[in-house]
């Protein structure tokens, strides 16, 4: 297939087994999201003060659900089965047998381990968070079932590892298909990153919890925790970048940018991602200041491989537009299919990421986290980028991917819809994040059930704002049913017929990429490298020179 | 996929330069923005100390 | 690999303005001493009512307009709660957990940090403004969370 003419190239489809892989992840992960935009608004409504919950329901059950759900399950759920769908569609149209068989393992053990979890949130036995910071203690069995989360989204990774090598070894000697190698890129790091919470869970939290061991080394958890926490946040952002550099040219009626910058970019996260944790524990004590000064050094590193993305995007916009005759500085801009939802979609996500960058920079800028740490600005931020950048750019994929997979159509009609449901989502979340953003500078705490202080002048001036968050999240709500109900509708009502699942060319005059992109004994080497520069002292200092341990509590 | 072909560095540089100003502009934009709102909150920051 | 030229300028800019960011920073925190939250001091945090200072948690004054605030953070809840100083006092407030992680806020001041179970955390602010300032804890404790406060009167 890779030697099919340009022509043809449009027309692969992604075969029978693979579809119905992949499907199985996206269909869980809408399942997930419509449960969790259910929890997002009653939060909403909590804190604005419009409703209050029935005694028997504990806000921060309802927020540990909503995290769980959105941060861990929608988002892993969606990115391992968009990548296996990709890599089908870029390798000829199916997957191996050892990737399929991986594939399916990795999801039953992600099944079994999302069922544990929710059991024990929904009985009030793990109300900690998704962060589950120690010495609060959840039911084992809830660590239990994340840790099989995170394991089998391994052993996804592994097939689509195994994808790729039996690619390889059909066609040696050649560059693998972008999408795919974005999707390799996408499971290493995940690999890498997802080490630390392993460890965290595995050796501290399950043999404290079923009280084997009395206490547990708090700080030595926060470090392994944040460890995985950034790269968290890449490894759902890197399906994301993959969608906008390879889909959304072929969908604009243009051409890949760069295929070996594209690539630099992404092995720039492999390398930046992981050795940056501190800037999430900026304000902590029992970390030095100058290996915290050290982390934001890298951080801002990390920020550049974005750039690039940025350049590389406006450049296919301008290039797609001015080749349809587009003149001037900006007209370009008006060339661009804004009535198709599977671009109007991720465009808008692209849009909201330009603040939740700039917002990110701003949190990791060292001392200025003073001003924002644990404000509900730093939800606000995070809801601009997971909650809409990612999110939306889901949403854009899941149009045309979900009836690719069923053998279905996105009609007229659905996309229409499918618009409307993007711009009630883009002006919940303006007014959302944009109110959270302003809380948080004004002093409001985030993962706070309702509260005034006892009629404290500051906390009460809170308050008008807190209703704007509490309409938008009420605008969110809707377009999250919408979606889920789109969603199950391409999924088994569109009419039948055939789906292009959109794939970008190169440019005929684009340059050779170099080979070295693809050794991975060099890129792994120089991950871990600095992961180890990074961290070797500061873990090594934290398990010699232990604080005293914490024994296990529950406080809700 | 398409995949390689041979390269015209020195053509595409031209065909590109001509046509990329508009791109040149929004990145500058997107980065003044950046460091407006970046020195927001360092101000917000200086004045709360 | 080939770098378009505009985007050679672009990523030149953007470096410099990342580096700019971390330079102003880094000058302000090291050598203006605006540095963030970082003591390493630990303490059992199953035994802190014995440790002192922290078995007897209040105001001590230290010097003309300079004073040591030693505070403990439990469920749910700040000792001591209410804490007054006169305008222009520069407080250091030295806090640790008898149980869990919380946070500690002072709002409209720049004081904002962990408090981990098994360390103490530190920070100063002189307050120049008179007021009835916020504590609040910023992290997630327990089901009280939302009622963990406390407050300082600067007259
Ligand atoms: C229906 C749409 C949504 C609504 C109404 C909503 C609302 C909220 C609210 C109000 C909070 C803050 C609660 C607090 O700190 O007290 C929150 C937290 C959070 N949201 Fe959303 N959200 C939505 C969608 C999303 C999406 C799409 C994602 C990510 C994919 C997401 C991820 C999170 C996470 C990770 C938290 C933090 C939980 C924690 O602090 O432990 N949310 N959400
Ligand atoms: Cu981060
Ligand atoms: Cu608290």
């Amino acid at each position: 297939m890779a030697q099919a003419q340009m022509a043809d190239v449009q027309d692969v489809r992604v075969d029978r087994p693979a579809a119905r892989l992949s499907l199985a992840h996206v269909l869980v992960a809408f399942l997930a999201f419509g449960i969790a935009a259910i929890a997002g608004l009653l939060q909403g409504l909590v804190r604005g003060g419009v409703i209050t919950l029935p005694k028997w329901l504990n806000y921060y059950e309802v927020l540990t659900a909503h995290g769980v759900y959105m941060g861990l399950v929608f988002t892993t759920f969606f990115i391992i089965g968009f990548l296996f769908s990709g890599v089908a569609r870029t390798t000829g149209g199916s997957l191996p047998p050892a990737g399929l068989r991986l594939g399916w393992t990795g999801w039953w053990m992600m099944v079994v381990g999302l069922v544990m979890a929710t059991v024990t949130v929904l009985t009030n036995n793990a109300s900690v968070l998704y962060t589950f910071y120690a010495p609060m203690k959840a039911s084992p069995y809830f660590y239990i079932g994340t840790g099989l989360l995170v394991v089998g989204s391994w052993v996804g990774g592994f097939g689509i590892f195994a994808s790729y090598r039996a690619w390889k070894r059909k066609n040696p000697g050649k560059l693998s298909p972008l999408f795919t190698f974005m999707a390799v890129c996408t499971m290493v790091l995940w690999q890498i990153a997802t080490i630390g919470v392993a460890l965290e869970v595995v050796l501290q939290l399950i043999p404290w919890s079923f009280g084997w061991v009395p206490t547990i080394n708090v700080l030595l958890s926060r470090m392994l925790l944040w460890y995985f926490g950034h790269p968290l946040v890449y490894f759902w952002l890197l399906p994301v970048y993959a969608m906008w550099y390879v889909n959304i040219p072929r969908i604009i009626g243009g051409k890949i940018f760069s295929d070996s910058l594209a690539r630099l970019s992404f092995l720039l996260f492999i390398f930046l991602s992981t050795p940056v944790g501190f800037h999430h524990q900026l304000m902590d004590p029992g970390i030095s200041p100058e290996w915290k000064f050290f982390h934001v050094l890298l951080t801002m590193a990390v920020v550049v491989p974005s750039l690039m993305t940025a350049f590389s995007m406006f450049a296919v916009f301008e290039s797609a537009g001015r080749a349809k005759g587009a003149t001037g500085l900006f007209g370009w801009f008006k060339k661009l299919p804004w009535n198709d939802v599977r671009f109007f979609a991720p465009v808008a996500g692209m849009i909201a990421f330009i603040p939740g960058g700039t917002g990110g920079i701003i949190n990791a800028s060292y001392q200025m986290n003073e001003v924002v740490h644990n404000t509900i600005w730093v939800t606000g931020h995070f809801h601009l980028t997971v909650g809409t950048a990612v999110a939306m750019t889901f949403f854009g994929i899941a149009y045309w991917l979900v009836p690719h997979l069923t053998g279905r159509q996105l009609t007229p009609a659905v996309n229409r819809l499918g618009l409307v449901q993007a711009v009630i989502w883009a002006t919940g979340m303006l007014l959302m994040s944009g109110s959270m953003h302003i809380l948080g500078l004004l002093g409001s705490p985030r993962r706070t059930a309702y509260t005034t202080y006892m009629n404290d002048p500051t906390a009460l001036s809170w308050m008008p704002l807190q209703g704007v968050m509490a309409l938008g999240g009420s605008l969110l709500f809707i377009s999250a049913m919408l979606m889920v109900g789109i969603v199950l509708y391409l999924a088994f009502f569109a009419p039948k017929g055939f789906e292009e699942y959109p794939i970008g060319e190169l440019d005929d005059t684009a340059e050779t990429t170099p080979r070295f992109m693809e050794r991975w004994s060099v890129i792994l080497s120089l991950a871990v490298f600095l992961i180890v520069i990074a961290y070797a002292y500061p873990v090594i200092d934290v398990i010699q020179n232990a604080p005293p341990g914490s024994p296990p509590l529950r406080t809700w | 996929m398409a995949q390689t072909t041979a390269p015209q560095t020195q053509q595409r540089h031209e065909e590109h330069t001509e046509s990329l100003r508009g791109t040149l502009a929004s990145v500058m934009i997107l980065g003044t923005f950046i460091v407006v709102c970046w020195l927001g909150v360092f101000i917000l920051f200086l004045t709360r100390q | 690999m080939h770098l378009h030229r505009y985007e050679k300028i672009w990523l030149t800019v953007g470096i410099l303005t990342l580096a700019a960011f971390v330079i102003v920073a880094g000058i302000n925190a090291f050598a203006m001493g605006a540095m963030p939250p970082s003591d390493r001091q630990m303490i059992d945090p199953t035994k802190v009512d014995q440790t002192p200072p922290f078995n007897q948690p209040g105001l001590k004054k230290i010097g003309p307009n300079e004073y040591d605030a030693t505070m403990t953070a439990f469920v749910f809840g700040f000792a001591p709660a209410t804490i007054e100083v006169p305008v222009g006092s520069t407080v250091h407030f030295r806090v640790t957990s008898k149980d869990v992680v919380h946070g500690f806020q002072i709002v409209g001041t720049n004081v904002n940090m962990m408090v981990v179970p098994g360390l103490v955390n530190t920070a100063s602010h002189t307050f120049t403004k008179p007021g009835n300032y916020l504590i609040l804890c910023n992290e997630y404790c327990g089901a009280g969370h939302q009622l963990m406060a406390a407050h300082v009167v600067v007259k």
